[in-house]
């Protein structure tokens, strides 16, 4: 099925007087925030697209950005090993870390209280935001994706060997799936934490019990590599957006299948490389595209 | 009358550890009462090999496991500047660690990575004193990477496994200083990792060679 069948629709346009090179949409939907090539952050309200305020982050170069899903908090880490996570309400920091290398992934927990940063060859860090506490989690290093399970119990983690699963609250492994050949560079739960879904540069998506680790079902639903899955609210819709491993400033097609049956229900390749996006809490998908004046807002689904 | 020459021969007869003792029993070099002058010569002289860990790079996306056990990368007839790559792999006690294994992969010269089979990766075992080489071609730039690379990931029983990547100093981005330049490429965090180029050959078929040696944290 092609985009052209389908309901794709331009649903709103950010200007901004610096190209966005990054956009976070938290899932809740009511902010954007986009980070700009002159190092400022701009967030505006949705879905009326009204800019709220600006304020600036590091002149590093960026290394990693992360919204939490109520849109209060976002993280902006630099090459540096500058880790600072504001306040989207007022633009102030409230927690800043510095690592000795940077930041290869990052994730909030769905209730916006942990976050998770992955610094480096370092231990992975789960941070709780308003306290600063901080639990490191044991054997997790190479890090390039990082999700929570909807409760927050649980942590992917996924390695250059595969994905491994931690308890939050101990720090401790509890499984691990090693069923790739390429290392994984994406990971999600489902809704109700029983499996993760990973998948990467190899193109196969792999469904495996989170608590066992054991593969239940291996697909490849595309021919491009994937750099992002993620399961959609209702659950019964996975994202998959994909990427050229020759040009990644090439568009790529978006593909969304059905969780149960992997038949895909949209295949949509953006005008534009995608910058951003976020399934919504009633599992609408916005995707995000840039040029050097105005961010585009993409309702696919 | 001893020239300089033989100066320096006279005193490469004694051991580090001799020239030490020497000093200390003339009084050149004063050892607290309370430790033990061989205590201190042996943590003089360990001080003197350690060496510094080779400076962490991330793994990146393109990470295929099971590459070939094979040091020719690269195979007759295929284009790009022709480069050889050797090293060795010490711990920080300056200990060599023989056996590592030592997994590279790179782009062919115009910057593709491939991801369908293992052109230009390969898994090489060191040898007993530590040491590895292989053939391969001088990988190109790609975009979204500033400067050209090779991906390593070693690792070592008893030692902590390390990802990095190697840079060359005669990348064009560095315009040729590579100490002013080498955070053009925002991902190079330390300078050691761009390491000099040696051209040899002759002028029909030069050839690339670069030096790049490893020290593995101890568990």
């Amino acid at each position: 099925m092609t985009g052209a069948m389908l309901a794709i629709a331009l649903s709103v346009s950010l200007t901004t007087p610096s190209p966005v090179t990054s956009l976070m949409m938290p899932r809740n939907a009511k902010i954007a925030a986009g980070l700009c090539r002159d190092r400022q952050v701009r967030v505006w309200s949705m879905p009326d697209a009204k800019l709220l305020r600006t304020f600036a982050v590091t002149k590093e170069q960026i290394a990693l950005t992360a919204i939490s899903d109520d849109g209060r908090w976002i993280m902006v880490s630099d090459y540096r090993g500058s880790v600072v996570v504001y306040d989207s309400s007022t633009g102030q920091p409230q927690l800043e870390q510095h690592i000795d290398h940077y930041v290869t992934a990052a994730a909030f927990s769905r209730d916006s209280r942990l976050l998770a940063i992955a610094p480096g060859n370092e231990r992975v860090r789960i941070i709780d935001v308003a306290a600063k506490r901080v639990t490191e989690l044991e054997h997790s290093v190479f890090i390039g994706a990082l999700a929570f399970s909807s409760d927050g119990k649980s942590l992917a983690a996924a390695d250059g060997d595969g994905v491994r699963i931690f308890d939050t609250a101990t720090g401790r492994r509890v499984s691990r799936n090693d069923d790739f050949v390429m290392s994984p560079l994406t990971v999600d739960f489902t809704a109700d934490g029983k499996q993760a879904i990973a998948a990467g540069a190899e193109k196969v998506v792999v469904f495996f019990d989170a608590a066992s680790g054991k593969t239940l079902r291996r697909a490849v639903i595309t021919d491009k590599p994937v750099f992002y899955v993620g399961v959609a609210p209702d659950s019964k819709q996975l994202l998959l957006a994909t990427f050229d491993a020759d040009n990644m400033d090439l568009p790529t097609p978006v593909v969304i299948c059905e969780v149960e049956s992997l038949l895909k229900i949209v295949q949509w390749t953006p005008p534009a490389s995608v910058v951003g996006g976020t399934w919504t809490p009633d599992s609408h998908l916005i995707v995000a595209t840039a040029d050097k004046d105005a961010v585009s807002l993409w309702q696919v689904r | 009358m001893v020239s300089a020459v033989d100066c320096r021969t006279m005193t490469s007869a004694l051991s580090r550890r001799e020239i030490l003792a020497k000093c200390a029993a003339l009084g050149s070099l004063t050892v607290a009462a309370s430790i033990l002058l061989p205590t201190v010569l042996s943590a003089w002289e360990e001080k003197e090999k350690s060496r510094i860990p080779t400076p962490w790079n991330e793994l990146g996306p393109f990470y295929k496991r099971r590459a070939p056990r094979t040091s020719t990368l690269r195979v007759s007839g295929d284009p790009g500047l022709p480069l050889t790559v050797s090293g060795q792999v010490f711990d920080t006690r300056g200990q060599r660690v023989p056996n590592a294994t030592v997994e590279v992969w790179q782009t062919d010269h115009l910057g593709h990575y491939d991801i369908n089979g293992y052109r230009y990766r390969s898994t090489l075992i060191c040898d007993d004193s530590g040491k590895y080489a292989f053939d391969s071609v001088m990988p190109g730039h790609y975009p979204q990477r500033v400067c050209q690379h090779i991906h390593y990931l070693a690792s070592a029983e008893g030692h902590k496994p390390l990802t990095t990547q190697l840079y060359f100093a005669t990348d064009p981005v560095f315009e040729g200083d590579p100490d002013k330049n080498f955070r053009r490429d925002p991902l190079i965090g330390s300078r050691d990792l761009v390491r000099p180029v040696s051209i040899g050959g002759d002028p029909k078929s030069i050839l690339a060679s670069v030096a790049f040696e490893i020290v593995l944290e101890r568990l």
